[in-house]
């Protein structure tokens, strides 16, 4: 019990010494703070050279974290955004994802397999053959599910199998996914309105004059090469574009280099979809909506003085 | 069956006889006949009354259009040419694709014939040019232009040295301190600098001292003209200086160390992470960029760290085994044919391999041996 004070001491001592140093840090001071057991000695950081970890882990954003919005297709930087940490900071909790996974699965299967049994069969019910002085075994008609063209015996028929899953656990578990890929530095937002620009010698000829597969095998190749260039492509473990509806040029595009990733609608993407690929990149307002419509946890519909308490804010702008 | 029968009958023999004429042989043909034009002389000369203006025949003889324009030579003669060469849309005319013609046309043999007296018509596909199907029209070499490639923001040569990134780095501090200097940070923090390929900017950056204090940095040189260059909008000829490895080493060793421990905001982060990527095609991600508290930060968190040594190569360093006469250390594992090639009886075995049309290294077209798969229990 007293080592578990001490830690929960050390822990609040943390906190303190977080928020203290917190108004323009000059100097790396922060570190790191062991709230286990095991006390481990600690470095100086001014002896040893910070590693990209260890800044890494030294970093506990408190309430919010910044997101770059950027233009596509070139990427270039365009405004800074805060998102708070319920949002795009969760610790990762594998169990959450693995539920949210299976929930969906679950959920996508078609469940339509359907086989008969001795009584769907067509056919008569006429006894095939003596059940006496035949010398041979005793049988039925002809739809015995011992008889090749009979019934199946335990088949399967149509059925859901669909699986129930907590609003808020899958909430939870849609958001982790999102930090996830923020963490890793593989969410990459852009403005809205994304869509694939492609050149003007093209646009010219596009409609009336690309025929026979020259459109597409232009499209092909060109896709590629802005995959390639932005550092997106299969190289990288292929990009997930998602967008709020459908874009004729990305998708098209993304249509002839499936194995360069892929571009979905909001409605069709899922918790799986986000783990898949190696980016993920997404409009501004696809991300204000998936966060809207997943932080059930975070919102109460208890109403209070005449107003329902509100997640934390959406997305404020900083520059 | 009957009824076409008598149609054949009704088309005249030599109609159907004769074989198909040229197109151009198909202009000259008129339904009027010019062996009956000398009969309609009459008739026009009792309706002008006397000589008649204009061909004898309208409808073969076409009348020389008399052109009275103003336009000068050349544009009438463009035009003219223009329209007579090519009937391509004006779009296809514009686009600098290189499209496929839309009819391609190939001198018979007839008339190869009668250019060079030494052609040959192929009996078989051997040796005849390959072309291939549409699907691969701009994977052919020339079909594929400048005007189809993609440029993004970032360098299209992505940095991946240390040294060379901390130039790179340095130079983008200068510039934001430039434009704080000049007050204009605030304005320009979220657009595109100017791309500064040119190697005098970029020396003209790298020139100006930084001196930090408790976190705060000034900049010493000419902070006017690095923000004047940064925010004009004169377009240039994008190439961005390379920069070698051992000259960055010269630069950062110039440099007092000091001004990475310029403390950074949010608006100056985003800055930098921005300029850093046009410069370099390094894009830090945002969760690892908040991390960093001073430039040195950014460093460490851009740089790739460096591929650590293998074994081998940590053995030759340290010079492990340099005085012991029997041990010598490979690099990788000493198979069969390095033993064969250490003695020199490699070659003379490839050779012999060879000769007999066997597989040098691998098993050919031989199954492996059954034999190794019963004793390990595999079958």
């Amino acid at each position: 019990m007293a080592s578990k004070g001490i830690g929960c001491l050390g822990e609040a001592m943390a906190a303190l010494r977080i928020s203290a140093s917190k108004p323009a840090t000059t100097s790396f001071s922060r570190q790191f703070t062991r709230s286990m057991a095991t006390e481990a000695p600690l470095k100086q950081a001014a002896n040893s050279p910070a590693t990209a970890q260890s800044l890494m882990q030294s970093w506990n954003p408190i309430s919010t974290v910044p997101v770059t919005i950027h233009s596509f297709p070139s990427l270039e930087p365009q405004s800074l955004e805060q998102w708070s940490v319920q949002h795009l900071y969760l610790p990762l909790r594998r169990d959450l994802l693995h539920l949210a996974v299976v929930y969906e699965g679950d959920n996508t299967r078609q469940g339509t397999a359907s086989s008969k049994t001795r009584y769907d069969v067509h056919g008569s019910h006429r006894k095939m053959r003596p059940q006496k002085g035949t010398g041979r075994a005793r049988l039925g008609s002809r739809q015995s599910p011992l008889l090749r063209g009979g019934g199946k015996t335990f088949g399967p028929h149509p059925r859901d199998f669909g699986t129930r899953l907590n609003r808020k656990v899958y909430d939870k578990a849609w958001r982790t996914a999102l930090s996830y890929r923020y963490r890793r530095g593989e969410l990459i937002i852009c403005e809205d309105g994304m869509e694939l620009a492609m050149p003007q010698d093209f646009d010219l000829v596009a409609d009336k004059f690309l025929k026979d597969g020259l459109r597409e095998a232009y499209l092909k190749k060109y896709m590629s090469g802005v995959l390639s260039t932005l550092g997106l492509g299969k190289e990288y473990g292929r990009t997930l574009f998602v967008t709020g509806d459908r874009r004729d040029r990305l998708y098209e595009a993304m249509e002839q280099v499936p194995w360069e990733g892929r571009a979905l609608d909001l409605e069709d993407v899922d918790v799986k979809d986000l783990l898949e690929t190696g980016k993920v990149v997404m409009e501004r307002s696809v991300l204000r909506e998936m966060i809207e419509q997943h932080q059930s946890d975070l919102v109460s519909r208890i109403v209070v003085n005449g107003l329902p308490k509100g997640g934390p804010p959406l997305g404020e702008k900083e520059l | 069956m009957r009824r076409l029968q008598s149609l054949q009958l009704a088309i005249p023999s030599q109609c159907v006889a004769a074989p198909r004429p040229s197109f151009a042989a198909a202009r000259a043909i008129s339904t009027t006949s010019p062996a009956r034009s000398k009969n309609t002389d009459w008739i026009r000369g009792k309706l002008w009354k006397g000589e008649a203006p204009g061909p004898a025949d309208p409808y073969t003889q076409r009348m020389e259009p008399e052109a009275q324009t103003n336009l000068p030579e050349e544009a009438l003669e463009s035009s003219s040419s223009r329209s007579r060469r090519d009937k391509t849309p004006a779009a296809v005319r514009e686009s600098r694709l290189a499209l496929p013609g839309r009819r391609t046309e190939v001198a018979t043999e007839k008339e190869l014939q009668a250019s060079d007296p030494t052609y040959v018509p192929a009996a078989d596909a051997e040796g005849l040019e390959e072309i291939g199907p549409l699907s691969t029209w701009w994977e052919q070499p020339g079909h594929w232009g400048e005007e189809s490639e993609f440029k993004g923001f970032g360098s299209a040569v992505k940095v991946m040295e240390k040294e060379v990134l901390e130039v790179y780095l340095r130079r983008a501090v200068v510039e934001a301190l430039a434009l704080q200097q000049k007050g204009v940070f605030a304005e320009w923090a979220t657009k595109k600098w100017s791309e500064g390929g040119s190697r005098a900017e970029m020396d003209q950056a790298l020139a100006a001292q930084v001196e930090v204090q408790d976190g705060k940095a000034t900049l010493k040189g000419d902070a006017s003209a690095i923000a004047e260059a940064l925010t004009s909008e004169v377009e240039e000829v994008e190439s961005t200086p390379v920069i070698t490895v051992e000259e960055a080493r010269e630069m950062t060793k110039s440099w007092d160390s000091s001004w990475k421990n310029v403390a950074l905001d949010n608006p100056l982060r985003f800055a930098l992470r921005k300029r850093l990527y046009q410069l370099t095609g390094v894009l830090i991600p945002d969760a690892k960029l908040a991390a960093a508290n001073t430039a040195k930060h950014i460093l460490t968190l851009a740089a790739r760290d460096p591929k650590p040594l293998k074994l081998a190569q940590v053995l030759e360093k340290r010079n492990a085994f340099g005085d012991l006469a029997n041990v010598k250390v490979h690099e990788r594992r000493v198979g069969p044919i390095d033993k064969e090639v250490a003695v020199g009886r490699w070659k003379v075995i490839e050779e012999e391999l060879k000769k007999r049309d066997l597989p040098v290294t691998g098993y050919g077209d031989a199954p492996r041996n059954k034999e190794r798969d019963w004793l390990t229990g595999k079958i």
